[in-house]
């Protein structure tokens, strides 16, 4: 490869960006997924919104509490407010849980609810609730009233030890373990060599690394289909012909990738803003009942708290590997369209393309789940990150909460790096003769005979 | 010599589709590179263009290596080739800019080829009608909304906007309706006349006839004949000779045991040796008072040497079944 090989990418790029946008299917889909994120995020707001306004003050007139906990805690100050403050909530320090519950089933009104408060073996706080037989309340009802005591249960925890929420948070701060060597080198000089060893996520970090995944999948998938595609018709309908002549296969094939790529990241960026835009008109119209201090941020907040933290070394690192894994995939598409003649043969064309991707993001996958269970082997998570199909699922939210660190970027950027370099130069060999063939789909070892008959016919050149 | 075409070979596995192809282009004019089907002209002309890597040989234009990226050319491939769902004017310009002419001069260029080719209406929409809400604007046309024969009018100019100095036709009049056939052969004319090389590749013979002044007959890879066309007609000499008669004149055929190629209501093609052997059978039916309509002898038409040269086509689209890279 040399750089005429190169020469007029930059049309190809421009020529497929400007007919990409101004494709009809192209605008009309870009309209529609923003439109939907813009409206549906207010929607959700409203809808939960509504749920919560339309119950009114609660049907439930009376809670007796069994508490197995110790804490000194006052379960009457629940009952305020409009919806709770004809609520009557009484402790039954007298009897058993089982004769309460006994005497709920017997009771007539006005007993509704018996709540069973204990601490776990386990380590956490456990409120069993048990609506009475003849109350007459609805289910809607009972749960707004279960979620909001947990709420409340929750401060009240706090308050009956003298912990603050702010020291609440505090104390909820993962704790991380590190093991660290003192290692005297060649030179007789004493270092530190530390060694991490990371716990397992918690239940919003795993919803950051999923969305991650789905991301970088959505963005590849889109990027490769439209690769894939664009070669194809290029194919079938014989302006290859015209292009070969112009401009060399790798010129071509870099032109549509970074086209398709942009045009993707462009989709991907109006959904990003589209999704702030209608989280900005949500929280302004709908704004939360309540926000729980010392609650666990979501998914969003982790999110954005995330973005507040990031390093321009990690941010280089993790877009750096995102795009070259977005080259490698596409170029696995650009030859996958090569390999077939028609349209209607491209399914069948990209079934190694498509095995590929579900194998890297089924590994992001597995990992996102085993860490949420109980975190997964630093080393092995090191190395799915360094593995150019994996890579680029697993690596970038990994790196952005602190999950690897900057160097196994760095190599995983150098293994995407050689990967996509050495498909490049593998394709260069192959591309020109599958561009022009026609026929039956190709396999993978016909394209494998392809390359050794090219190996072949240069030496034979020579 | 302006293109020189040197051992050229192509391989596709053990297969041989070109096999030491040589001819060259001294001066100006229509080079003709006939076959049949799967004989190895497109892949010839894709080597020759820098398409498709050779396994052997060179092609040279004004004694450099060719390099189509340096090189003006301009090619009408065998099988059109449009993006459908572009706009026509869109893939025109872009097509334009591939070969490194401007914008605007690729707009003028458009703008006179689509006078010339009869194609304004098709990349030219008319102007809006109407007002405000009502007002009507036209979508660019694209391909797939063109004739075939329209398409490859677009197709023609493509090849024709950088101006090129050597132009590679494949089968440019295939599909053409006889009005558009004697636009393009027109066009081609005007090509010529300029000073530009030319290499066509045919199988209307007549056209080749029309145009060229040498040729080569590739079969199965190879070139079985080559050279200029009216040497090769004398080399074959005058052996083809017509004759209608007012009478029946099989006796006169079986008494020279000559072999009737043809026979229709407008006379019989007979094969004769030459010259000599013609005018003895003329002599023959005169003195047996035979009333002679039409006596005629010629040298075998293009067609007649390139049914003879390629051979049988089924033959050659027997082995061209399958894939292929043609």
């Amino acid at each position: 490869m040399n750089k005429h090989d190169y020469t007029g990418w930059k049309d190809v790029f421009r020529f497929s960006f400007e007919q990409g946008v101004k494709a009809n299917a192209y605008k009309i889909s870009l309209v529609i997924f923003a439109l939907l994120v813009l409206l549906g995020v207010p929607f959700m707001g409203w809808l939960q919104n509504k749920g919560e306004k339309d119950l009114g003050a609660t049907a439930v007139e009376k809670i007796f509490v069994y508490d197995e906990t110790g804490l000194e805690i006052d379960y009457t100050g629940f009952a305020t407010g409009e919806r709770y403050q004809k609520l009557v909530i009484e402790k039954t320090p007298d009897k058993t849980y089982e004769e309460n519950s006994k005497a709920l089933e017997e009771a007539e009104k006005p007993v509704d609810i018996l709540l069973k408060v204990t601490l776990e073996e386990s380590g956490y706080f456990q409120l069993t609730f048990v609506k009475a037989v003849q109350a007459g309340f609805s289910d809607d009802d009972y749960e707004a009233l279960t979620e909001d005591f947990g709420v409340y249960f929750d401060d009240a925890k706090r308050e009956a030890i003298d912990v603050t929420p702010e020291q609440a948070v505090f104390i909820s701060k993962p704790v991380s373990t590190g093991v660290e060597f003192a290692v005297v080198d060649e030179n007789g000089n004493i270092t530190i060599e530390a060694k991490d060893k990371t716990e397992g996520i918690t239940q919003q970090e795993y919803g950051v690394l999923l969305a991650g995944i789905m991301v970088v999948m959505m963005i590849i998938n889109l990027a490769g289909g439209q690769i894939a595609n664009g070669i194809v018709t290029e194919k079938s309908t014989r302006v290859v012909e015209y292009l070969m002549i112009n401009i060399r296969p790798m010129a071509l094939i870099v032109g549509k990738i970074l086209a398709s790529l942009l045009l993707v990241v462009i989709q991907m960026a109006a959904i990003g803003v589209a999704f702030l835009g209608g989280k900005i008109i949500s929280s302004n119209l709908f704004p939360p009942a309540a926000v729980q201090t010392g609650e666990e941020p979501g998914a969003l907040d982790l999110f954005l708290e995330m973005m507040g933290k990031i390093t321009p070394a990690s941010l280089v690192i993790c877009l750096a590997v995102i795009l070259l894994g977005v080259l490698f995939f596409s170029i696995i598409a650009g030859l996958a369209g090569a390999s077939v003649s028609k349209l209607d043969e491209l399914a069948e064309g990209m079934k190694i393309y498509q095995l590929l991707l579900i194998v890297g993001c089924y590994i992001g996958i597995g990992v996102c789940i085993v860490e949420m269970i109980g975190g997964v082997n630093p080393l092995i998570l090191e190395v799915l990150c360094m593995i150019p199909i994996s890579a680029p699922f697993i690596l970038p939210a990994n790196l952005l909460l602190g999950k690897v660190s900057l160097w196994v970027g760095l190599v995983a950027i150098a293994l995407l790096f050689l990967i996509t370099v050495f498909m490049f130069s593998f394709t260069a060999k192959v591309y020109e003769s599958m561009i022009f063939y026609n026929g039956k789909v190709l396999k993978l070892k016909d394209i494998l005979q392809i390359a050794k008959n090219r190996r072949a016919e240069k030496k034979e050149g020579k | 010599m302006s293109l020189v075409v040197k051992n050229l070979n192509k391989k596709y596995g053990e297969k041989t589709v070109v096999e030491d192809l040589s001819f060259s282009l001294e001066n100006p004019g229509v080079y003709a590179l006939l076959g049949t089907n799967g004989a190895g002209k497109t892949t010839s002309i894709r080597m020759i263009l820098g398409m498709l890597a050779k396994n052997g040989g060179e092609v040279l234009w004004k004694g450099e290596p060719l390099d189509a990226m340096k090189v003006n050319v301009g090619y009408l491939a065998e099988e059109r080739g449009l993006y459908p769902k572009y706009p026509l004017m869109d893939q025109l310009l872009y097509f334009a800019k591939l070969k490194g002419v401007s914008k605007e001069e690729a707009k003028k260029r458009i703008k006179y080829w689509a006078g010339r080719l009869e194609v304004e209406e098709y990349l030219y929409p008319p102007q809006p009608t109407g007002k405000g809400r009502n007002m009507k604007k036209e979508k660019p046309k694209t391909a797939d909304q063109l004739s075939k024969g329209n398409q490859q009018k677009i197709q023609l100019m493509a090849a024709l906007l950088s101006d090129p100095e050597l132009l590679i036709l494949d089968e440019p009049l295939s599909g053409l309706d006889p009005v558009n056939t004697d636009l393009f052969k027109s066009i081609i004319r005007e090509e010529v006349a300029k000073g530009k090389y030319l290499i066509m590749s045919s199988h209307q013979m007549e056209v080749i006839e029309e145009f060229c002044e040498d040729i080569t007959i590739l079969n199965r890879g190879k070139a079985v004949l080559q050279g200029n066309l009216n040497e090769i007609k004398k080399g074959y000499g005058r052996v083809n000779m017509f004759v209608k008669c007012d009478e029946e004149f099989a006796d006169i055929i079986a008494k020279h045991q000559l072999k009737v190629l043809t026979d229709t209501p407008d006379g019989k093609q007979i094969k004769v040796t030459g010259e000599e052997q013609a005018r003895a059978f003329l002599d023959d039916l005169l003195s047996a008072g035979r009333s002679v309509v039409k006596f005629e002898l010629r040298e075998p038409s293009l067609h007649e040497i390139f049914v003879e040269m390629a051979g049988s086509v089924q033959e050659d689209a027997a082995a061209t079944e399958g894939g292929d890279h043609e």
